[in-house]
This record gives C-alpha cells, sequence and structure tokens, in this order.
C-alpha cells in the first residue's frame, strides 16, 4: 500500500507538471505571435543568424521619433503632371494607367501601367509599375522593357459602314489616356493644341472631434454626398474667332469674317471649339452605364491597428468608429491642435496648428465614369418671321410655311408665307459634333471604357476633410486627406 | 503510521500549491508582459509633447520663386507643390544617395560586402542630418544588401527649403551586421547574412527622406521612412 501511495503520488505530480507545461506553453504561444522566435524593431534585426531564430524588419522610420522641429514624412511625390525635378533630365512618367481596385483602400496597392519611361527598349514601351496609396498617390517602384505586344492597347472592333450621325468611339479617334482618378483627351485632328484633363475630385467628408479625436470616443464621420461631378474644357480652341454674343445681324454678310480657314461665316458655322472631359459620380438610384451599376453609391472606411479589426467600413455616409490605441507613429499628417485655443474660443480652422500629426487614414470610395463632349459657338438664327404671301399650286414640302394670314389674299387657298430668319447671332453650344457611339447623358457621351481594357466605371476613395459639429454642421474649411489624429486622455501631474 | 499519512498528506499538499503556484506565477508572467508593454507604450500627451517650429502653411505661390522652381499641382489631391531646379535636384538626390547608403547597401561580392566602412558612411551621413534632428538610423548596426533601385520619382517640395526625396529599394537579400553580440558565432564583425523569405517582413522599401536646406544652402535630412512594400503582383 506504502509503495502504491508513492506511485501515484509521483503520477500525480508528473501530470501537474505536464499541465503546468502545457499551460506555460500556451500562455508563451500568446505571448509570442506564432512563427516568430523574436520580434525586430524596425530597419533592425533580432536573434543570432546561426541560430534558428533571426528575424529582420526593413520597414519603419528607424525607430524611433528624432529630436527638435524635424518634420514628419510628407506624402512621397505624386507622378504625373510634369513633376519631375526641373530639367535635370529626371523621367517624370505619367501616372498608371489603371483602375483603384474595388473594396477597402488598404495601405496601398500595386498598379501596372505602359509608358516610355525607358529609353531604346525593343518594343517602345516600358512596363511601370507603381504603388498606390489610397489617396492616389502613386510612386514607381520598378520599370521594365515591355515584351512584344504587351503593351498593345485594345482596340475596338472597326466598324465596315459607319451611318449617318454615327460617332467616332473617342474624340477626333485619339484615344484618352485613363489613370487613376483622371482622364487626359487630346484632339489632334487640326493644326491647334487641343488637350483636357480633368480628375475625379476627392469626397467632402465632414468630421467630429475636430481637430483629433480621442481613444475611446466615438469619431463620426459624415460624407456629404459631394462632390458629384467636374467637367473641364481644354484651354486651346480650334476654327477660332471673335466673336460677338451681343451683336444681332439682320443678314449674315453683316457678320464679321473670321479668320482662315473659316472666313465669312453662314447659319450654322461652328468656331472655337473646345474639347470638354468629365467625370461624373454614380450615385443611388441612377442609371448604370453600359449595363453596369454599381453594388453601392458610397463606402466609408477609416483604418486602425490591427488588433482593433484593422478598421471599419459602411456603406452609406455616416461612420461611427471608436479607437481604442492613439495614432502615435502612424503617417504623419493629421492636423495638430493649436493650444492657443486652450483659453479662448476658436473657429474650426484656427483649432489646426499645423497638419503634421500622426493619423489614422479613412476614405470614402465612389463609383465615377468619365464624359466628353465639345463647346463651340455658332452662328444660330436667333429671329425668324413670316415673310410675303405668294401663290402656288402645291403646298411647299420640307420647308416651314402657313396659308397666308393677313393682306389681300388672306385667307385664299394656294396661297402661302415661307418663315425666314431675320437675325442671326453667335451662341454657345455644348454636345458632340458627329453624335455619340455610345451611350449619351444630355450633352454629353459616355467613354466605354471597357475598350481601354477598364471596368465601365471606376472606384475612387481620395476625400477631404473639414470640422463638423456634434450633429455633423461644418465648420472651417475642408483640407485635402482624410486623416484622424487620435490621442489618450492623460493627466499631467503638476507639483 | 498516522503520523506518515499526515506527512504524506502534507507533501500532496505542498505539490499541489506549488503546481499551482507555479500555474498562477505563468499567467502572472505573461499577464505582467502585456502589462509592461501596456503602461510602457507610447502615448501622445499633448501638453508634455514639444510643439514643433510651426511651418507655414500658406500656398507656395504665396511669395516669389526663385528662378528653376515649378508650381505642379497634385493629380488626386489638388495640392500644390514644388519641384526643384536642376541644380537643387542634383544636390538632394546625392544627399539621398549618401543617406541610403548608411542603410542599404547594393548587392556584392562578400569581401567588398564585409570591407563596408561603417565609420566612414556613418561620418558622411552625419554632415547630411540636420542638427536637430536625431536620425535613429545613422548609427545602425544593421545594413541591409539589396539588389538595386527602382526608378527616381519626382522631387517634392512643399517651398523652396522643404523637399522630400522618394525611391524604391529592391530585393533585399542579406544583411550586412555590426552587432558584435550577434556576430559571435562567426567570429568576425561585420558578419553578412542572408535572409530567408521569413527572416525579412519585404524584399522591397519604399525609401522617402525629407529635407531642409540650411542656410550655408546644404540639403540636410529631417525626416525618412521606409515602407516595407509587399511582394510584386503575379503579372509583374
Amino acid at each position: 500500500m506504502h509503495t502504491n501511495d508513492k506511485r501515484k503520488t509521483v503520477l500525480r505530480i508528473g501530470l501537474l507538471l505536464l499541465v503546468t507545461g502545457l499551460v506555460l506553453w500556451a500562455l508563451a504561444m500568446f505571448v509570442t505571435p506564432a512563427g516568430a522566435c523574436c520580434t525586430p524593431p524596425e530597419n533592425a534585426c533580432c536573434g543570432a543568424p546561426t541560430s534558428g531564430c533571426f528575424k529582420c524588419a526593413s520597414g519603419g522610420s528607424g525607430g524611433g521619433g528624432g529630436g527638435g522641429s524635424a518634420t514628419p514624412v510628407p506624402p512621397a511625390p505624386t507622378p504625373g503632371e510634369g513633376g519631375g525635378g526641373g530639367g535635370s533630365g529626371t523621367p517624370a512618367p505619367p501616372p498608371p494607367t489603371a483602375t483603384p481596385p474595388a473594396g477597402l483602400p488598404g495601405g496601398g496597392f500595386y498598379r501596372m501601367s505602359c509608358d516610355a519611361l525607358i529609353p531604346g527598349c525593343p518594343h517602345d514601351w516600358t512596363v511601370v509599375l507603381w504603388w498606390c496609396m489610397p489617396g492616389g498617390q502613386c510612386y514607381v517602384v520598378q520599370a521594365r522593357c515591355a515584351a512584344e505586344g504587351e503593351c498593345d492597347l485594345v482596340t475596338p472592333t472597326p466598324r465596315p459602314s459607319p451611318e449617318p450621325g454615327e460617332g467616332s468611339d473617342w474624340p477626333c479617334q485619339d484615344v484618352p489616356d485613363v489613370y487613376p482618378g483622371g482622364i487626359d483627351q487630346t484632339c489632334d485632328d487640326w493644326q491647334w493644341n487641343i488637350d483636357v484633363q480633368v480628375q475625379i475630385p476627392p469626397a467632402q467628408v465632414l468630421r467630429n472631434p475636430w481637430p483629433r479625436s480621442l481613444v475611446g470616443l466615438p469619431t463620426k464621420l459624415w460624407y456629404t454626398g459631394a462632390p458629384n461631378r467636374v467637367e473641364s474644357f481644354s484651354a486651346g480652341k480650334a476654327f477660332p474667332c471673335a466673336v460677338d454674343y451681343g451683336a444681332a445681324y439682320s443678314s449674315t454678310g453683316d457678320v464679321p469674317a473670321c479668320p482662315s480657314p473659316v472666313g465669312q461665316p453662314v447659319e450654322g458655322t461652328r468656331v472655337n471649339l473646345q474639347l470638354g472631359a468629365a467625370w461624373q459620380r454614380w450615385t443611388q438610384g441612377a442609371a448604370g452605364v453600359y449595363g453596369f451599376t454599381p453594388p453601392y453609391a458610397s463606402l466609408i472606411s477609416v483604418g486602425d491597428r490591427a488588433w482593433n479589426g484593422g478598421g471599419s467600413a459602411i456603406k452609406g455616409n455616416y461612420l461611427e468608429h471608436t479607437f481604442q490605441t492613439s495614432s502615435y507613429g502612424l503617417t504623419a499628417n493629421g492636423p495638430r491642435w493649436n493650444p492657443a485655443c486652450q483659453d479662448r474660443d476658436c473657429t474650426c480652422d484656427e483649432r489646426v496648428l499645423a497638419w503634421d500629426m500622426p493619423a489614422y487614414q479613412g476614405g470614402v470610395q465612389t463609383w465615377w465614369y468619365p464624359q466628353w463632349t465639345w463647346k463651340y459657338d455658332e452662328l444660330q438664327c436667333t429671329r425668324r418671321e413670316w415673310g410675303d404671301c405668294f401663290y402656288r399650286a402645291e403646298p411647299p414640302l420640307g420647308i416651314s410655311a402657313r396659308g397666308c394670314s393677313d393682306g389681300e389674299h388672306a385667307g385664299e387657298a394656294d396661297w402661302y408665307q415661307l418663315e425666314q430668319c431675320v437675325e442671326w447671332r453667335w451662341r454657345t453650344q455644348t454636345g458632340p459634333l458627329f453624335g455619340c457611339a455610345g451611350e449619351q447623358q444630355g450633352a454629353w457621351c459616355v467613354y466605354d471604357l471597357r475598350k481601354l481594357g477598364f471596368t465601365q466605371m471606376v472606384t475612387w476613395a481620395a476625400a477631404q476633410t473639414a470640422g463638423a459639429d456634434a450633429n455633423g454642421v461644418q465648420c472651417g474649411s475642408f483640407t485635402p486627406g482624410l486623416a484622424i489624429p487620435v490621442i489618450e486622455v492623460q493627466a499631467v501631474l503638476e507639483p | 503510521m498516522k503520523r506518515q499519512r499526515q506527512q504524506i498528506k502534507l507533501k500532496r499538499t505542498g505539490y499541489i500549491l506549488l503546481a499551482v503556484g507555479i500555474i498562477f506565477g505563468g499567467i502572472v508572467l505573461a499577464g505582467g508582459v502585456q502589462v509592461y508593454r501596456w503602461l510602457t507604450a507610447p502615448r501622445i500627451d499633448l501638453e508634455a509633447t514639444p510643439i514643433p517650429t510651426v511651418t507655414s502653411t500658406a500656398s507656395p505661390t504665396a511669395t516669389p520663386r526663385p528662378a528653376g522652381w515649378q508650381e505642379q499641382r497634385d493629380t488626386t489631391s489638388g495640392a500644390v507643390y514644388l519641384t526643384p531646379p536642376a541644380a537643387e535636384e542634383q544636390a538632394l538626390r546625392a544627399a539621398f544617395a549618401v543617406l541610403l547608403q548608411r542603410t542599404r547597401v547594393e548587392a556584392a561580392d562578400e569581401a567588398t560586402l564585409l570591407a563596408y566602412d561603417r565609420e566612414a558612411s556613418s561620418a558622411q551621413a552625419w554632415e547630411y542630418v540636420a542638427a536637430d534632428y536625431a536620425w535613429p538610423l545613422l548609427d545602425t548596426p544593421f545594413v541591409f544588401v539589396h539588389t538595386g533601385l527602382g526608378p527616381e520619382n519626382p522631387i517634392r517640395c512643399d517651398d523652396t527649403t522643404h523637399c522630400s526625396v522618394t525611391q524604391a529599394v529592391l530585393g533585399i537579400q542579406s544583411v550586412l551586421i555590426f552587432e558584435p553580440a550577434m556576430c559571435e558565432s562567426t567570429g568576425s564583425v561585420p558578419c553578412l547574412a542572408q535572409l530567408g523569405d521569413d527572416q525579412i517582413d519585404a524584399r522591397d522599401n519604399l525609401v522617402t527622406a525629407t529635407f531642409v536646406q540650411g542656410t550655408d544652402g546644404v540639403w540636410r535630412l529631417t525626416g525618412w521612412e521606409a515602407l516595407a512594400l509587399p511582394a510584386p503582383p503575379d503579372t509583374w
């Protein structure tokens, strides 16, 4: 019996130690992420190279803040619009011809485009790899010469016999350059420089509290639903002519002549042609484009730490999110509280001292599609009158006529009056010159982006933010971005 | 006999208490780590945080620009920024190259890499760091070895004295280590360690350096950020 008791005791102790070991192992697994023997700080390594535990982290700002007035890292350069250095030969490639992906705007995404970045490529084109931020800023990461056919555009199927009035796929048959957030359309048909660019505007977002939020306090975001549209017209004009909109002419011969090749205008003459491009936002209830209807009109989102769910997103115009951690260490582009406002009432704009606070980033994803049109001056008849009565055995066909209503032959059969123009004026018109090849919305033709390899509509997540009160009433002006600095409430001990 | 049983019981109770103590200690230890992390986590206290020098947020067009500076507009945000003239761009890129060399070096044979002069690199980089900016990487004992740099991005400036340079660093494959403790097993400092896929967070970085131009005309570092990029898409 004595020996049995001892054995039992030993067994129990062994069992207890086993359980303890298991518990400690589980705790160790909980404290240390799976697969990580150690966690290296930013721009550093941990462990030993020859041991089984060695890890490095290449990203980060270097492991901590600097002293003094170190300026936080601002957004990196945005390519496009000739953003290169001032003439040192550094290529300034255009932005990628790609669509931001649908879904939540995360920390960024890759895009590829075909450009002429590397000179001397065997097939002319360079394939460029970009890293794009949710706000739309893209940075060149890599570039290589394109393989044969890799950058060939998808050309639309040629139409064997264009029907009268049918327009071309693109203005002047020039393929537009569509890139994230923008479109660039050129017309090379004539001798004049006709080019128009237009970018999708950032969504207007109101935020409360302003300018900073607190840990544990709900942060409210309202998407105002604006803007819905942006239009732009080329600065250059084709067939330029100085016209007087106020002048009325009793004869087309009285209209001042235009420079060659227009010459003497007649009714219907069009001059000062400007190419127009626009981005239209799809709103709830609006018709689809080329058979595509987006799943939602707007999606508001904010990023957060991974351990706090990684952020929130909601379809609609209002989002409320409570941060559990300060925004310490994040991108330093948020509004900094102006301490002068501790002691006095400030406007929302005055409350912002600078834009350098670490901040969580948000965005509003909306759906957009581009359109194009022409704006021009046209000599039009602006007043018509009935002319003299005349006899005709058969009624006039194809022209506006009526029976005589006054004078000697008033009311008599076969006596007619014709309508004739007695006044001409220059009028500004907007519309496609030769109709639209695809869908038309009012005076605008809708681009069929599928012919460029895109979807019918593109998503866009850039935003601009203004402060608001707790009810969502705007205060202050809009500023680019949706950066949300979050601080922790912490008592300051004073002696 | 009774006394013996009591002793056994006491021993059993002791062992059980010991085990419970170990378990409890483990929990406290693990929880303590979390509590310690929470307590030592950096916080932003507005009152305690020194307010940096206020930089003008006015449009760069508010003051006359020296020749060669060109105003650009961000295609997406609409923000206005400046691009520097050729001479300033050259100076900025040169400063960027010197600073980049302090943390990242292009791949070469092992002997060349091990001959990397850390002191000289540090001294050279020091010339390009603003006096009031404590760049943590100035004395870093880790220099990542990469296969190449990405194309140059346009330089972007807030005004004629504040600019940022961004460039990708591609194909990080190893690291030069100047930490004696970590090189102990290899027997010499520095040592070169190859990095397996599970030993490095990202092979590619997008590095942005922010500069301010001093009164002596030299561009000096005031900010540094290396973004760890995910692997390129399969179609690349």
